[in-house]
């Protein structure tokens, strides 16, 4: 006998938040010309029902942990460690057991609004068929789900019967988090919610999502590139520099007084917001890129880029260390003061281009 | 929608207008006379003339050809020269025989094929499944389809003596339907059919592999596959785009693959319009071969047609005007 | 799109450099590999034929008693046996190759020929004379192949001359609807507008420019031609529309078949049936890989 929707969304209301430990997450790619290690030896923990944000810029691994974590990354990456969820590992579970977990658990919203629903099915299809997959109700109760839902992103009932090409962009992600909710996964990961989107836009949704975890009280994991969301939302932030996380912790503490000259050089690339009075800072970007994974730098791995390199950051890799209420990992720590000033300037920022 | 079927059946005629018109010149410029086939038995060349008064070839090649369209419009493909009756008379038994083997052997070829393409599809890269899947299917394409036939032949017929490898079987006394639902005629139909379908299945397979593999690709099925359905539903999403290219692909290559119907039909005998084509080429007896060219042109662009009008239903995107 | 591109015009030698790339191309995928090997293979028995021949294919085969040997089975004076008719199987397959080959590199050149001339005409002026080519494709494109080969050789008379130009008059169509979109997407490149700007002459920017970039897909049309003539061409001598003059695989086929032996004489119809399949697999096995190859989407990561 399947469920009544009452009682479908009684169950799915009770459902708890989840806890979300990451423990040694590896993930190398083989590749033609050798093994890639994009995510190297990451840890970190989600309390239940809070946000966490994950931030770097594009290529730096935070997809390739948020793919992880749902095991969705192709055959040819390797993954180490461990996922636990509420204290089950999800790396070392058997097909039918991950599948139970997707989406019953953690639900996906992707990067890009526009290719994440299936063309040649209605948006509604879509929705009933994450919910059938996972509850033994019927057609027309599944669909009632995914009208609540849809009303719930601010979509109208009678749009569930089209197909992804009649959305706009801003309403194909309102779909696409609407599917993410229809079974109150206990853990959201959010990757890039709003980059396909504009910035108009990209504000709505986020706030969208922001009311909707107030009400629900969800675990997030917010994947962005843009730290002003990351303040809006997330208590917790992670920074994350070519595979590794270089900085963590409480977002207020990470954001106003950072110890890893990655986490000052990304702050100056974003228009801050200001106190009253405050001259409009220069938004100033950090020169050069990514190292190359297939051979990385023996000492630290933003010392190319970093103004304040030494010696020692050419030769060791530094590890993640405690400092006060975060986490850095930096062997300047103690000069971090004098970094948070240089690092306000522009010049500070063009030594490298200086040296050529 | 309606308007657009309408231009497109439009277009259509004048396609069959033009191959009809081609084929009517090539057949009068041929120096070929077939009075000459009765020449012999000491024909007087007033019995020649009302001959060819009856088979139309009298007066100028423009007043033949403004005639022979003329009479096309209204049914009539002219009298066969070698039955002595009309065309039309000769050809349209054949139609229901060749309809027998060639739309189930396409259906159940394109189901087969797209079923195992999508097996292949699926199948990790490199793999075993994929590299004997993509090597089995390019054989088999590569094999003409009269030697498969010839193969089936061997095997079935001759060496196993399951089932009967010449015509489609004579039941008594049947008529009407009951001509085609018995065990004789199923019992005959088999080997054809098989035949038909073997033909049908590698295109469709390497075309559906290569879709799938695409698709494989795409965002879509990445969040399918995090909704947590059975691998065998994430594979149905990238089987279901998938037909949208295979469609656009297979129905124009109609044309060719309506050639092995053809030779099909000559190697098990099957009384079908393209063995009666072939027949008629060796008769020398033109009217019916241009009324079985003018039927398979048909057949060719009523396809593509219908075609056109399965994408639409299939691919939510397309707005026809 | 940069000012580079202009350089990658190639000049001279350079010409020839898209064809080479593309056989390196190839020979990655170990299936093209194969399929290039086997087809080379099957040039040299062609080129090689009268001397590996035992016997002419059409000579009777007798006894030293003056008895015509027929149906015998393979043995060591006839590896692959007799026909009904007492013709030499092997000696009639070898030769067959020769036929096969002829018809296809033949028609496939022609076909080449025309796609090419068709596609680059309509792809580069565009306009009407595109319109006029296209319409004339898609009629050509409503023809039924076999049937109207059946048709026309028939009334042509079945010479293999008349064959391999009913041939090119079938197939030209396809590759001249795929060249027409590689010249049409040539056409936008940087460097051809560069020497449009300059004042190069239609003939110079089509030879020079166009030209040298679109051989790998006129190449690749090639390809699949050899198979679809080679194909065409048994298909016909099946029928028994072939030239009667000469052995080919499928005339071989039907004439077993039409004698019945296909009951006993399995050494008369395995090896042409044989030959036929792996010759057109092999080419089918070259198309495929280069499709593969040349297209990101289908491309294997590793």
């Amino acid at each position: 006998m399947s469920m009544t929707f009452e009682a479908l969304c009684t169950s799915l209301e009770s459902k708890p938040p989840v806890r979300l430990q990451v423990q040694d997450l590896s993930v190398t790619y083989s590749t033609s010309k050798g093994p890639v290690r994009a995510v190297s030896q990451i840890n970190f923990d989600v309390e239940p029902g809070t946000n966490f944000g994950l931030v770097g810029e594009s290529g730096c691994g935070k997809s390739t942990v948020v793919k992880s974590l749902m095991r969705l990354l192709p055959d040819s990456a390797k993954v180490g460690g461990k996922v636990l969820l509420d204290g089950k590992d999800v790396l070392a579970m058997d097909r039918k057991a991950l599948a139970a977990v997707r989406w019953t658990q953690i639900a996906l919203v992707t990067q890009s609004a526009m290719n994440s629903l299936d063309p040649v099915f209605t948006v509604g299809d879509q929705i009933v068929e994450s919910i059938r997959a996972h509850v033994d109700v019927s057609h027309a109760v599944a669909w009632a789900r995914a009208e609540q839902m849809f009303a719930m992103v601010g979509l109208p009932a009678e749009r569930l019967r089209e197909y992804p090409h009649q959305f706009s962009g801003g309403m194909r992600q309102r779909a696409v988090i609407a599917m993410a909710f229809s079974l109150n996964a206990g853990l959201l990961l959010a990757d890039e919610p709003t980059t396909a989107l504009d910035p108009i836009m990209q504000d709505q949704i986020m706030s969208r999502i922001r009311d909707i975890q107030q009400r629900l009280h969800r675990s997030m994991v917010l994947v962005t590139h843009d730290i002003a969301v990351v303040s809006e939302t997330c208590e917790t932030v992670a920074i994350m520099y070519a595979g590794r996380i270089v900085e963590m912790g409480p977002t207020r503490d990470v954001l106003n007084k950072a110890y890893h000259p990655y986490t000052m050089g990304l702050q100056n690339a974003f228009p801050r917001i200001r106190a009253k009075g405050e001259s409009k800072p220069p938004l100033i970007s950090i020169s050069g890129g990514l190292p190359d994974l297939l051979h990385p730098p023996k000492g630290c791995r933003f010392e190319p880029r970093c103004p304040f390199s030494t010696e020692r950051c050419r030769a060791e890799d530094p590890e993640l260390r405690p400092v006060g209420t975060v986490m850095a990992a930096c062997h300047h720590i103690d000069r971090a003061e004098e970094f948070r000033r240089a690092a306000l300037k522009a010049e500070t920022w063009r030594v490298e281009e200086d040296v050529q | 929608m309606r308007a657009y079927i309408l231009r497109r059946l439009l277009q259509s005629m004048l396609v069959v207008f033009v191959v009809t018109t081609i084929m009517f010149f090539m057949f009068r410029v041929m120096p070929a006379d077939p009075t000459t086939m009765f020449l012999e038995g000491g024909m007087t060349e007033e019995a020649r003339q009302v001959l060819l008064e009856e088979w139309g070839l009298n007066g100028t090649l423009w007043e033949q050809y403004v005639r022979y369209m003329g009479n096309l419009l209204t049914g009539d493909f002219g009298n066969s020269f070698f039955y002595r009756k009309p065309a039309w008379d000769v050809l349209w038994p054949f139609i229901i025989n060749t309809l027998w083997i060639a739309v189930p052997g396409l259906l159940l070829g394109a189901v087969i094929g797209s079923g195992l393409g999508m097996i292949v599809g699926w199948a990790p890269r490199g793999g075993k499944v994929e590299r004997s899947g993509i090597l089995l299917a390019t054989i088999i394409r590569g094999a003409p389809s009269f030697v498969v036939g010839i193969m089936l032949l061997a095997i079935f017929s001759s060496w196993l003596n399951w089932v009967p490898g010449y015509g489609m079987g004579d039941p008594q006394g049947a008529t009407g339907l009951m001509r085609y639902l018995n065990w004789d005629f199923a019992h005959h139909l088999i080997l054809p059919l098989c035949a038909v379908i073997i033909f049908f299945i590698p295109e469709n397979l390497l075309l559906m592999r290569s879709g799938v593999v695409e698709a494989r690709t795409e965002d879509y099925i990445e969040l399918v596959r995090a909704k947590g359905v059975s691998e065998g539903r994430v594979a149905w999403h990238a089987g279901r785009n998938s037909m949208l290219p295979l469609i656009t692909w297979l129905f124009p290559a109609l044309a060719e693959t309506i050639a092995g119907i053809v030779v099909v039909e000559i190697v098990f005998s099957w009384p079908g319009v393209g063995r009666e084509l072939v027949l008629a080429v060796v008769r020398q007896d033109y009217p019916v071969a241009q009324a079985a060219f003018f039927l398979m042109s048909i057949m060719i662009v009523l396809a593509n047609l219908a075609a056109d009008l399965t994408y639409s239903k299939l691919d939510p995107r397309v707005v026809y005007k | 799109m940069s000012q580079s591109e202009m350089y990658r015009a190639p000049r001279g030698l350079r010409f020839l450099a898209p064809m080479l790339s593309t056989f390196r191309l190839l020979l990655r995928d170990r299936f093209a590999f194969w399929g290039l090997t086997i087809f080379a293979l099957f040039i040299l028995v062609a080129m090689i034929a009268p001397w590996i021949a035992p016997y002419d294919p059409f000579a009777p085969m007798m006894t030293e008693s003056g008895r015509l040997i027929r149906l015998a089975p393979p043995s060591a004076e006839h590896w692959l046996g007799t026909t009904a008719f007492g013709n030499d199987v092997f000696s009639q397959l070898v030769m067959g190759s020769r036929v096969a080959l002829r018809v296809g590199l033949v028609a496939a050149i022609a076909v080449g020929f025309i796609s090419t001339l068709v596609g680059v005409i309509s792809g580069y002026f565009g306009g009407i004379i595109d319109d006029i080519l296209m319409r004339m494709t898609d009629v050509a494109l409503s023809i039924p192949t076999l049937p109207f080969a059946i048709v026309a050789v028939g009334l042509l008379g079945p010479s293999i001359d008349n064959i391999i130009l009913v041939i090119t008059l079938l197939f030209w169509r396809n590759g001249a609807r795929i060249i027409r979109s590689v010249v049409l997407t040539e056409r936008e490149r940087v460097f051809v507008k560069w020497a449009r700007a300059a004042g190069a002459s239609h003939l110079h920017i089509i030879l020079r420019h166009i030209l040298p970039n679109i051989l790998r897909v006129v190449f690749l049309w090639v390809t699949m031609s050899v198979a679809f003539a080679v194909l065409t061409e048994a298909s016909l001598s099946f029928l028994g529309l072939g030239d009667p003059s000469i052995t080919s695989w499928g005339q071989m086929l039907n004439t077993a078949f039409a004698s019945g032996a296909l009951r006993t004489a399995w050494w008369w119809v395995a090896p042409p049936s044989l030959m036929l399949i792996t010759l057109i697999s092999s080419l089918y096995l070259i198309g495929r890989a280069y499709e593969e190859q040349t297209n990101p989407r289908l491309r294997e990561r590793t």
